[in-house]
């Protein structure tokens, strides 16, 4: 019994303590704090400065059917860094600035040029931001992105999410990148990160989310037309959709994939010129033809696909490699499958310009849609 | 085996998390770390089947009793109070670290005292727990982890953000030399047997130790080691591991539920270990705890039937918790677990000679 | 008969008669028939009246022999020899009938029973099990259990408390099955009870208990038969006792509150379906109000972004911290409760009509509660009542009320810390020398395993 009163005379002189000192210190009430959804980073318009960081929060709705739009308050600073510009923003709130809901980080085209490691540093080094926020690239300027309200969004909606969550709108010309997938791709040494790029509008009412641009440092940005997002998107995320076409022997169809899956190998041996060995498997169905297709000749429609798009793909790489930078990996894929020497690196910096290019592809077209 | 041996071996695997062990393995990946894991490996499962093997001989006997009986008091009371530092500095060391991690990630505006305090609540009582309790506790809080666990590895496995060449590349540096830390770190990994030195006393049915049972444990060991060292690696990129100081955390982070209601798998993730870093806490004290009440009991905290030298024991240790968990810094706490770990084979040796020392005094 | 006729009381009975208080139910009966001369000293308002009258005054007249009646009385089933005088005051104010025949004294039990009428069941009820409760009568609830649980193994142990009611109580268990450890302890308790005044089975059970903060129960009330023979056959004790509808069951452990008799009664897929609402309910009801706790005040991060917003924007004008919100509702909510079960079944639907419908609203409409925290109280409430045993539903409504003070002082860690503190406190509990809570792996029906390890 003495034990019992002995822990119950513990627990309460503890909790009384507690209660009087602690207890008013991390309780913030959701209701007290304002929810940063989106930042956009640009470049400065006084050059004193190093940052221009627009922060998108949001205004909770206190009843969802009443209202008819979203909502949101836009806080515009710059300064010497970005840290600096947000204990200012911080400032102007009268609530405390949550960083843990933020989606969205979008990064104008003017800023990403050199290192990154300045830009990307305060976003990883916070813990309370989440890693599996979507990083994409700005187009005029991040400011103007965020500011976009699509007359489609309805009232507690983020249209910039469901681009990006898959759980709306799994379009091929849409790359989805993470923080930490980008961060990943963009220090690894044999690979390239690729962001998408959103236009908005004049308007600001519009979206487009077709292009993506290829990072990394010391190299120039390259950005990838709609076509060429859309094969990276099929190969490397293995998204799937319509929209690939073909022009072959008279032919032109378009195809809708079901799946693509690509798998790499590179072949050194001494004597002969480097060869990255590229096997593509695409099922698919040809959804739009000029002509009138024949059911039994859908092999051969494949083979024509099939011929049409190793070139495509092939293009893109010598492009890319053109430009060196690798976002498929073909640099990781290289250290990935030989035992590490101190050489390696150097030695595939010195493979990749010459590197070739075997492409096969292995098409599959399972129909011709729901007519001859 | 009991199936609670099972439990301690599992527990202080999966709270490794929660140590600076993952940290230390990925701070060498390009250094060796593989090698040294395998190495670890091996000789974490022999020391598992050597240390069960040994106390089989004595079902129903801890350490302390055993010592009392077959060894002298000049043994007896400098291996105590040397495993008892141990056992404490183990369980501190999960202490520390729960509460960084969880000043990061969770409440980083809440202050150190209050996220220590919260935690020492619970670990006050669950010490003081008579040792069967403990280890009813263990299995009960072990039973309702494993659906959560289960879902967040399938979950951690089968997302397609993790990079499977980045983790292909990291084991293209398996022709590294091993490396001592690693090795250690990876051998503390399997340490859970020795806690059989105070639970053995539960343990009354005469056990077995099989193949299969062993097999098991090095799966489960080889599993852990294996999640906790390459799904950082698949997740955040073989190349700049090194500088996350949780690497586990800052991984988990990037997988989410597309439809779940919790969206991030790191809090499922904070949540499966911060609760297995609470039991493994609370199982490393209570052995620290029991050792010394073995050959340190105060006469004078006796008032009438109660003796409360346990309350003071476990205050001293609560206090010194606290004051480490706000004194240390991040450096230092890992600095200071490099060392801990460097004297391991001495706790090793240590071990090992007082088990023949009561080998030989019980065929006496 | 006339004052002056009546006969002169024999001794003995004459002393019993006087240290008998002098109250109107008291009764001195002299039979005589010509030289026949018989005494009967009883309480009429606990002797049944009509059986004294069939079994010992009408056998008298027509035997017309004191020696032949007194052979009968000493034939009867019921009679006992006279104990010493104080135990024998205690007898008669229970129901024995003093006799003197034939110059000996015997005492006979012509109890009037009491309640021995079975009401339907009232606080577990199921559909497919039996409908009738126990009576209010501990011989007739013997032979209820007896009539369920044909057995030669079922021992009944009857004994009288040694308080001021003196009620009988009867401990039955399978002699095959029971842990003799725990028959012991129990046998113990009782003897070392010091209480004034024990009146139910309620009671008894608490007094059984050695710990006094104790939040949950070390014992299982029941009115239903059929758990009591499911209890029996798993090895438990079962306590009976006069006047009241319910047993006890000992030893418990955590899982034998969450078996509801129902799920005997069903095929093993839905019954599993059952229980895991059961625990589904257990948990909602101990974790929810904390949760809304840790995610508004704490960590609205750990949320997905819509829903966080949603709470917030659901908050919007209420004045005070969700703690204090939480627990005014809680409050609120268990005052309902409460009001449901005091008030009358024909009213109660009423009041929680009122009060549930038309609170909730005007207080959402007020702003002094948001939408999301009604909805959490409501599905608290339906919760609790999904839990199988009526006082783990007590025990885990002041469970979460610690939930919330530790949620409110440390956040999403204080809630993890305070279930574990549970378990903790859990585990440390044992139930008559019974591990309270603890994974028994042998046999999937829980109350089976006393006997185990």
């Amino acid at each position: 019994m003495s034990t019992k009163w002995l822990k119950i005379i513990f627990l309460s002189i503890l909790l009384i303590t507690l209660t009087s000192s602690i207890s008013g210190c991390a309780y913030k009430g959701v209701d007290k704090r304002s929810f940063v959804v989106g930042i956009g980073v640009d470049p400065p318009k006084d050059p004193g400065n190093k940052f221009r960081v627009t922060l998108k929060i949001a205004k909770p709705i206190a009843s969802l059917k009443s209202s008819t739009e979203n909502e949101y308050a836009y806080l515009v600073h710059e300064s010497e860094s970005i840290a600096q510009t947000i204990r200012f923003l911080e400032t102007q709130d009268d609530k405390v600035m949550d960083f843990s809901q933020t989606k969205i980080l979008a990064l104008s085209e003017d800023v990403l040029h050199g290192d990154l490691f300045s830009l990307m540093d305060y976003f990883v080094r916070r813990g309370d931001l989440q890693l599996v926020l979507y990083v994409l690239v700005a187009k005029p300027n991040a400011e103007d992105v965020l500011r976009v309200q699509p007359p489609l969004e309805s009232a507690g909606e983020n249209a910039l999410y469901n681009y990006f969550d898959r759980t709306g709108i799994e379009s091929p010309f849409v790359t989805t990148t993470f923080l930490f997938e980008f961060r990943r791709d963009y220090d690894t040494k044999g690979q390239s990160s690729v962001l998408p790029i959103v236009e908005a509008n004049e308007e600001g009412d519009k979206f487009t989310v077709n292009h993506s641009i290829v990072l990394k440092n010391s190299v120039e940005p390259v950005t990838l037309t709609p076509t060429d997002t859309k094969l990276y998107n099929s190969l490397m995320r293995e998204a799937a959709g319509y929209g690939y076409t073909i022009d072959n022997e008279g032919y032109k169809f378009t195809l809708s994939m079901d799946r693509v899956k690509m798998k790499l190998k590179i072949h050194v041996k001494d004597g002969e010129k480097p060869r990255a060995i590229v096997s593509i498997k695409a099922v698919g169905v040809i959804s739009e033809s000029n002509k009138l297709l024949k059911l039994k000749e859908l092999d051969y429609y494949s083979k024509l696909s099939g011929e049409q798009f190793s070139e495509q793909v092939k293009d893109l790489f010598i492009h890319l490699q053109e430009k060196n930078v690798d976002p498929f990996g073909f640099g990781l894929k290289y250290r990935a499958t030989r035992l590490n020497t101190k050489d390696t690196l150097d030695n595939w910096k010195e493979i990749y310009p010459e590197l070739e290019f075997d492409v096969k592809v292995d098409m599959q077209l399972k129909s011709v849609g729901a007519m001859e | 085996m009991s199936r609670f041996l099972y439990y301690l071996i599992f527990t202080s695997m999966m709270a490794i998390i929660t140590t600076p062990v993952p940290r230390i393995l990925l701070g060498q990946s390009a250094d060796g770390a593989i090698g040294s894991m395998l190495i670890g490996t091996a000789a974490g499962i022999l020391f598992t089947y050597i240390t069960v093997k040994f106390f089989i001989q004595f079902p129903g006997r801890d350490l302390i009793e055993l010592l009392q009986a077959y060894t002298s008091s000049w043994v007896r009371i400098p291996v105590t109070i040397y495993f008892a530092l141990i056992w404490f500095v183990a369980g501190v060391i999960t202490l520390v670290m729960t509460v960084f991690l969880l000043i990061t990630f969770l409440t980083p505006e809440m202050s150190i005292y209050t996220i220590t305090l919260s935690i020492l609540v619970t670990v006050f009582f669950g010490v003081l727990l008579k040792s069967k309790s403990v280890l009813f506790t263990l299995e009960i809080v072990f039973i309702l982890m494993i659906p959560i666990g289960v879902i967040m590895f399938l979950k951690l496995y089968s997302s397609s953000e993790l990079d499977w060449d980045q983790v292909s590349l990291s084991i293209m540096y398996i022709n590294q030399m091993p490396k001592y830390l690693s090795l250690v770190a990876t051998f503390f990994t399997f340490l859970g047997c020795s806690n059989l030195i105070i639970f053995n006393r539960y343990f009354k049915e005469k056990q077995k130790v099989s193949t299969l049972s062993l097999v098991a444990i090095g799966a489960f060991g080889v599993l852990m080691l294996v999640t906790s060292y390459f799904i950082p690696i698949g997740l955040s990129g073989f190349d700049q591991i090194d500088q996350f100081i949780f690497p586990w955390t800052s991984s988990a982070d990037a997988v989410r539920m597309k439809f779940g209601i919790v969206e991030r798998v790191v809090f499922i993730f904070m949540f499966l270990f911060v609760t297995i870093a609470f039991v493994s806490i609370i199982i490393h004290w209570h052995v620290s705890y029991k050792l010394i009440l073995s050959v340190y009991r105060l006469k004078s905290l006796q008032v009438k039937q109660q003796n409360f030298t346990p309350f003071l024991v476990v205050l001293v240790f609560s206090i010194i918790g606290l004051w480490l968990t706000v004194q240390l810094t991040q450096y230092e706490l890992y600095q200071y677990t490099k060392y801990y770990y460097y004297t391991i084979p001495i706790f090793v040796a240590v071990f090992f000679f007082t088990m023949l020392a009561i080998k030989r005094g019980a065929s006496q | 008969m006339t004052e002056s006729k009546k006969p002169e009381m024999p001794p003995f009975m004459k002393s019993i008669s006087e240290t008998l208080p002098s109250s109107f139910d008291v009764l001195h009966v002299p039979l005589t028939l010509d030289d026949a001369q018989v005494h009967l000293l009883y309480m009429k308002t606990v002797v049944d009246g009509l059986s004294l009258q069939q079994s010992i005054i009408k056998p008298f007249y027509e035997l017309d022999d004191e020696q032949k009646f007194g052979a009968y009385i000493q034939s009867l089933p019921n009679r006992l020899d006279p104990p010493p005088p104080d135990e024998l005051l205690i007898m008669l104010t229970s129901g024995f009938v003093l006799v003197y025949a034939d110059s000996t004294y015997s005492i006979l039990e012509i109890r009037k029973l009491g309640n021995t009428l079975q009401g339907p069941t009232i606080a577990e009820t199921t559909i497919h099990g039996p409908q009738l409760s126990l009576s209010e009568d501990l011989e007739t609830n013997v032979s209820i259990v007896r009539q369920h649980y044909h057995q030669p193994n079922l021992y009944v142990e009857t004994q009288q408390l040694n308080d001021k009611s003196n009620m009988s109580i009867a401990l039955l268990y399978d002699e095959k099955e029971v842990n003799v450890d725990v028959l012991r302890r129990v046998k113990e308790k009782l003897d070392n009870l010091d209480e004034p005044l024990i009146q139910s089975a309620g009671e008894l059970a608490v007094r059984l208990t050695s710990r006094r903060f104790t939040l949950f129960p070390t014992s299982i009330l029941t009115e239903r038969p059929d758990r009591i023979v499911y209890n029996l056959t798993g090895g438990k004790i079962i306590l009976l006792v006069d006047n009241s509808p319910y047993a006890i069951v000992l030893p418990v452990i955590f899982f034998d509150f969450m078996v509801s008799m129902e799920e005997n009664y069903h095929t093993y897929l839905i019954s599993l379906y059952n229980t895991l609402l059961g625990w589904f309910g257990l948990l909602n009801c101990l974790l929810l109000p904390s949760m809304y706790v840790a995610f508004t005040a704490y960590s609205p991060e750990v949320l997905r972004t819509e829903l966080t917003l949603t709470m917030a924007g659901s908050r919007i004008g209420v004045p005070y911290p969700s703690f204090m919100e939480v627990i005014i509702m809680l409050f609120f909510v268990e005052l309902l409760t409460e009001a449901s079960v005091r008030l009358p079944r024909s009213i109660n639907a009423a009041a929680t009509t009122v009060g549930g419908l038309i609170l909730g609203t005007a207080a959402t409409e007020a702003s002094l509660a948001s939408n999301v925290l009604i909805m959490i109280i409501a599905i608290v409430a339906i919760s609790t009542f999904v839990i199988p045993m009526n006082e783990l539903g007590f025990a885990v409504r002041i469970g979460r009320l610690v939930l919330i003070l530790l949620t409110t002082l440390f956040g999403l860690v204080g809630l993890i810390s305070g279930s574990l503190l549970l378990i903790i406190h859990l585990t440390n509990q044992d139930s008559f020398g019974e591990p309270y809570l603890r994974i028994g792996w042998r046999s999937k029906r829980s109350e089976k395993m006393v006997n185990s390890e």
